[in-house]
């Protein structure tokens, strides 16, 4: 018996290097963290639409009152990510035809409408949330982050960091497309 | 010279570390008995002193002793250990393991290191560095010359600026050098495609709108031209349509007919996208002929070979090559794209008529793919090129 | 040619270090004198060669010889010289060849000073030491070789990473880890004991003056770190319990418990096999905390560059170095013989309990760091594990320890008289409490808990003062005589005194700092007044200033009290134009009383006519008690680590003979 517990340091040992080999996976993300906000409301904010642009700009009531699964994405020009990201949420787009909503954060209007103009523009609307107010209101750890809204305005789904990749991508669309089906068969039971 | 010395000297003074001990038996190695005993002693009159000073009770001090003593007996009690400083061989041992341990370090620097490479401080480069500030300044006159010239200068000269600033990797610049062409009569596709890679570039290889629309307008002049086919392939695939990029770099590349230099590139990007698409490879050899292997072409060697014969020589054995593909062709006429390429292959050899029977083939076989097949065009064409139907 | 000569000398120091993880070991099995010695020698060739290469790495650093590959990546020419050097440890290779290189300075420092400790067991801790040299040698040369080459080199370092211009967030973290190296000693003790088959009483004196060591480095390291965080990076705060600091702390908590049950070891020859585990989990917890800086399992503010590759390969070294040495333990442990028998009221049980507690602390901090990893393994959700998680676990179980560190020295060994020990600390008690009422009724209310720890912060100091005053006679006998008491007392007794009193003085400044700490963030323009903890902060406006390569914005604040004026203070919102970087560098008023602390930053609006600035302002009671009782600590492991006992050995050149005989009596 006493010998039995001699060998109690190795067995915690081999559970603890269990958990820390999982941990290890390439394909996990330490920084992906889930956000206060999912099944919750979406913050109260309103935007001034991005000055010169030309889309306009939105807040809560906008995101309560879409009547369908609205994706938000905070976007900036001086992030490089987002750059990347850009040509992935243009193809979402285009090919799902999701309305998107851009909150660019903390960025000057004359260089995000350049960069839009340059890259093209996939948004519905674009609000100007200059001081991140917005951002903080949100939770944001970062830029980029994707958020998918429920038709309620309820947040059901957030992203942290750029949707670069076939996994990425795949995982995101999935989410996206769960969100839209509980949309349909919601309206459906009405 | 320096640099072998002092790996040879380090090497040395690792191999005299090791052999150090056989100097002599220096002192007595500490013997474990001898120094328990001294710290129990120790421990003896420290708690004789305590007791002295009153620190503990007289009671407390006997009973310290005593375990102290009967700690002393155990240790007297136990097994002597070997006596080490009596023992005295290994020394052929030591001596192998010494000579042993450069040798072996010698190993994995050759593996790992970069034997020879010499440093470089940033404070000696000043060569490279004044090399790199002349380039720029001659950049930087060249575009200031450019500006300033009231017809908007000559093309030739903003090509030279847009390609230096590509190679110097300053993409923004080098795009607006060739954005002052796109507006120009003058404009080639080669020049818009250049544009286009500049645009590229700048963004990290994504292809933005700006940069698909110069791709369409360079192949609007010329459909043929490799970069714009591979770039409208790259915003094809990032595009989702990468089936399409995959068609359109397959057909440029049955149509070059002979070995270019950036049918390389293709095969691998065509490879990349139909690796996603789960498409069988491509080799270069299956579109230039020159390069294919004995049973379908030539092997490399005499592909080598070949780039040594005289003109005749050279001839013939592409006319060889290209038999070789016609019989392959008779047993399996079902293969469109190698039709295409003998079609290709006659065309360069100036057998129009061969050349034009070759592509009738390839257009039977072709009959169901839809209009927007690269190779449909390719064979229209080619056809049109070789005396019409 | 520099940076392949520190290539070559990494690989004679894997060659060595093979060397020396073989024969002196062999040579003490089979009793062969020659490989036993050859440990000094190739210990000395590790820290040489070692040194040489951290050496060439350096100089390339400093010439920004971009032909390296870890110079082109970590730094630029533009950066200023003490840049370029810290890169040299700030980046992931370079850190790790300074890690093997205190490796193997411990390694050397056993062979120059440890030639009291007998031959063999000197002979084995130095293989065992080389183990983990190759171990870490090994993972350097084959995941992350710092002089990898580029050619051709690239026209200029990397781009200018705000991160590497942050000196702080470079020398932070090496602070916190290179004083846990340090256990890699006494853990290569251990295990040359355990593959002896031999502890004893003297085991345990041989071994206490490196567990001393490196205890001592790593209490500087974390305190250095901590002061790092509060003074230079204007973090405003010396704690976070982020998991880079919590992996610098375990190995410190263990640590502690290990230096204690030691002393149980060395006097009564009892908790034998709990010294030995805790001599490992302590350096298992330092691998631990490499791994986990290392790997980037977890998220933290510091977290190096990731790479799965280094992570299995560094993942399969934990395996065998704790796996390795607690199997060895489980098979020989349970034949190590009892010590000495204690009654439950004795030093032995204080001293236990003492163990007890500080292993629970640990192994709260250890669940509250891996917690999130478990959680997320098990149920896929993702929370992370903060401060107040931390402070619930962690402070309940340090209160009663330090409530027993007060009564623990007035305990004998054996049996102790918990009536006699009442009987003199009985004023104590009463006068805690009462300053402890007293800080209540003065704080109105503050929080319960607080006030408690004060309480027992108090306790501890003053019953720390009453047992050096007792074994002095101070008062009790002419001051000529405490005098010499005083002189005679060993110098470990002190530095008990010290670390104790120390631990008591630097719980004031955590105690005041966390819970009456007060805080204002404002938006300020010119003239506007904010009082904070009886001080009235006026913002006069800002400055253009032209620094020697920055230019910053700075904010003059004059504080008064009650109308008095205190000082004037100057914080600054700096700009780098090259890096076109900002930094806030904090202005702070320290007295012992408290600090107070102002960072300004970026005006609220950019519109020219409401240049409002954010302006923080923290005032932080007692914070400067913790440098202060981290001092305390510090002197106090040196104290303990200059005690003549420490050195005991047989005298040299003696026949066998005396020593066999029985001392006399």
């Amino acid at each position: 018996m006493k010998r039995i517990l001699f060998f109690l340091p190795v067995l915690l040992v081999v559970l603890t290097g269990g958990f820390l080999l999982w941990g290890l996976d390439a394909d996990r993300n330490p920084s992906a963290i889930p956000s206060v906000l999912i099944s919750q409301p979406v913050p109260q904010f309103d935007l001034p639409p991005v000055e010169g642009l030309g889309l306009p700009g939105f807040g809560s009531v906008e995101l309560e009152q879409a009547g369908e699964v609205v994706l938000v994405n905070v976007f900036a020009s001086w992030c490089v990510p987002c750059r990347a990201e850009h040509a992935v949420l243009t193809r979402m787009v285009r090919e799902t035809g999701v309305v998107l909503m851009g909150l660019n954060y903390k960025d000057k209007p004359a260089d995000i409408t350049a960069w839009l103009d340059n890259l093209g523009n996939p948004y519905d609307r674009v609000g100007s949330d200059l001081d991140g107010r917005a951002g903080i209101e949100w939770g944001i750890s970062g830029v980029p982050e994707t958020f998918i809204i429920g038709a309620d305005g309820l947040v059901l789904y957030r992203y942290v960091g750029p949707i670069i990749g076939p996994k990425a991508e795949a995982e995101f669309l999935t989410a996206l497309e769960q969100a839209q089906q509980a949309q349909a068969e919601a309206e459906a039971g009405v | 010279m320096a640099f072998w010395f002092i790996l040879v000297a380090l090497g040395l003074l690792a191999l005299l570390l090791v052999i150090l001990p056989l100097r002599g038996a220096a002192e007595p190695l500490a013997d474990r008995r001898d120094g328990a005993m001294a710290i129990y002693s120790d421990q003896l009159r420290e708690v004789e002193g305590e007791a002295r000073r009153g620190v503990i009770s007289a009671d407390e001090a006997r009973g310290a002793t005593l375990e102290i003593k009967q700690r002393m007996l155990a240790l007297n009690r136990s097994q002597v250990g070997p006596d080490y400083n009596a023992a005295a061989g290994g020394r052929k041992t030591l001596v192998l393991v010494a000579v042993l341990v450069p040798v072996l370090a010698g190993g994995i620097y050759f593996s790992l290191g970069s034997p020879g490479t010499e440093s470089l401080a940033f404070a000696d480069r000043q060569d490279e560095q004044a090399d790199a500030a002349e380039v720029d300044n001659l950049t930087a006159r060249l575009e200031q010359r450019l500006m300033d010239d009231p017809q908007g200068g000559p093309s030739e000269g903003w090509v030279l600026l847009g390609r230096t600033y590509m190679r110097m990797g300053r993409f923004e610049d080098a795009a607006n050098a060739f954005a002052t062409l796109a507006g120009r009569e003058d404009v080639t596709a080669d020049i818009l495609s250049q544009y286009a890679e500049a645009l590229i570039s700048l963004e990290n290889g994504v292809v933005t709108p700006r940069a698909s629309q110069v791709i369409d307008r360079a192949r609007e002049l010329d459909p043929r031209n490799p970069a714009g086919v591979f770039y409208k392939a790259v915003a094809l695939d990032q595009q989702g349509k990468s089936e399409a990029a995959h068609a359109l770099l397959i057909a440029r590349l049955n149509a070059a007919g002979a070995l270019q230099p950036w049918m390389e590139i293709f095969v691998d990007q065509a490879n990349r996208i139909g690796m996603t698409l789960g498409k069988s490879m491509v080799e270069l050899a299956s579109f230039a002929p020159e390069v294919s292997a004995p049973a379908s072409g030539p092997s490399a060697a005499e592909v080598v070979a070949a780039s040594d014969m005289s003109e005749s020589d050279r001839a013939a054995f592409v006319r060889s090559m290209v038999e070789r593909l016609a019989t392959r062709l008779e047993t399996e006429p079902g293969d469109l794209d190698g039709w295409l390429r003998l079609a290709n292959a006659y065309g360069v050899l100036g057998e129009t008529e061969k050349s034009r029977n070759a592509f009738l083939r390839a257009r039977d076989l072709a009959a169901d793919l839809s209009a927007e097949d690269p190779r449909v065009s390719a064979i229209a064409a080619g056809i049109a090129k070789a005396g019409g139907e | 040619m520099i940076p392949e000569i520190g290539q070559f000398a990494l690989a004679l120091a894997l060659v060595l270090a093979l060397v020396q993880s073989v024969l002196p070991i062999v040579g003490a099995a089979r009793g062969n004198k020659l490989w036993m010695q050859s440990a000094w020698a190739t210990s000395l060739g590790l820290v040489l060669f070692v040194g040489t290469a951290f050496a060439a790495l350096i100089r390339s650093f400093i010439v920004s010889d971009f032909t390296v590959a870890n110079v082109a990546e970590n730094s630029n020419s533009l950066q200023p010289l003490f840049f370029k050097i810290a890169a040299a440890w700030g980046s992931h290779e370079g850190s790790l060849v300074l890690w093997v290189l205190i490796l193997t300075i411990f390694g050397l420092s056993v062979s120059l000073f440890g030639t009291n400790i007998p031959a063999a067991l000197r002979a084995r801790t130095l293989s065992v030491q080389a183990w983990i040299v190759v171990g870490f040698l090994s993972f350097l040369l084959l995941t992350s070789n710092p002089f990898d080459r580029l050619i051709p080199p690239p026209a200029d370092g990397s781009d200018l990473n705000p991160l590497l211009q942050d000196i702080g967030i470079i020398i932070h973290p090496p602070l916190l880890y290179l004083g846990y190296v340090g256990f890699s000693i006494v853990f290569s003790f251990a295990v040359a004991a355990l593959i002896e088959g031999r502890v004893d009483e003297a085991w345990a004196r041989w071994v206490r003056p490196w567990t001393l060591a490196a205890w001592t480095s790593l209490t500087a390291g974390i305190a250095l770190g901590s002061w790092w965080a509060y003074y230079e990076l204007g973090w405003g705060g010396w704690w976070f319990w982020d998991p880079v600091e919590n992996v610098s702390f375990m190995p410190w908590l263990l640590g502690t418990a290990l230096l204690h049950s030691a002393i149980v070891t060395e006097k009564r020859g009892a908790f034998k096999s709990w010294t030995i585990l805790l001599a490992i989990l302590t350096f298992s917890l330092s691998l631990l905390g490499t791994f986990i800086v290392r790997s980037g399992i977890l998220t933290s503010v510091h977290a190096f560059a990731v790479d799965p590759a280094r992570g299995i390969y560094m993942l399969g070294l934990l395996a065998i170095a704790i796996g390795g040495s607690l199997a060895l333990y489980a098979w020989r442990a349970p034949d190590m013989e009892g010590g000495g028998l204690f009654a439950p009221i004795s030093r032995e049980a204080g001293l236990l309990i003492n163990n007890i507690l500080l292993t629970v602390a640990t192994g709260i901090v250890l669940f509250g760091t891996l917690y999130p990893l478990f959680l997320e393994a098990v149920t896929g959700d993702k929370i992370s594990v903060g401060a107040p998680f931390f402070n619930a676990g962690f402070i309940p179980v340090m209160l009663p320890l330090v409530l027993l560190t007060g009564i623990g020295p007035f305990l004998s060994w054996k049996r102790a008289d918990l009536m006699g020990v009442g009987q003199r600390l009985k004023a104590i008690a009463v006068v805690s409490t009462l300053i402890a009422l007293g800080i209540w009724y003065l704080t109105t209310g503050g929080p319960a808990l607080a006030i408690l720890a004060l309480g027992i912060a108090v306790w501890l100091l003053l019953t720390t003062l009453k047992e050096w005053g007792l074994r002095i006679k101070l008062f009790k006998a002419p001051f000529a005589e405490s005098l010499r008491r005083l002189r005679s007392l060993p110098r470990a007794s002190h530095g008990m005194t010290l670390a104790h009193a120390g631990l008591a003085i630097a719980m004031f400044g955590f105690i005041g700092s966390s819970a009456w700490k007060t805080e204002q963030i404002v938006f300020v323009t010119p003239g506007v007044s904010v009082s904070i903890a009886g001080f009235d902060v006026t913002f006069e406006g800002t400055q253009r200033v032209q620094g020697p390569n920055y230019v910053a914005d700075r904010g003059t604040l004059t504080v008064t009290r009650d109308g008095a004026p205190v000082t004037t203070m100057y914080p600054e919102r700096r700009f780098y134009p090259v890096t076109r970087t900002g930094t806030t560098e904090s202005a702070i008023r320290e007295t012992l009383a408290g600090d107070l602390y102002a960072t300004i930053s970026v005006p609220a609006s950019d519109g020219a006519a409401e240049r409002a600035w954010t302006l923080r302002i923290l005032y932080e009671p007692l914070v400067s008690f913790i440098w202060i009782g981290a001092t305390m600590l510090l002197l106090g492991g040196l104290m303990s680590l200059s005690d003549r006992r420490l050195r005991v050995g047989a005298p040299r050149r003696k026949a066998r003979a005396p020593a066999n005989a029985t001392p006399a009596e």
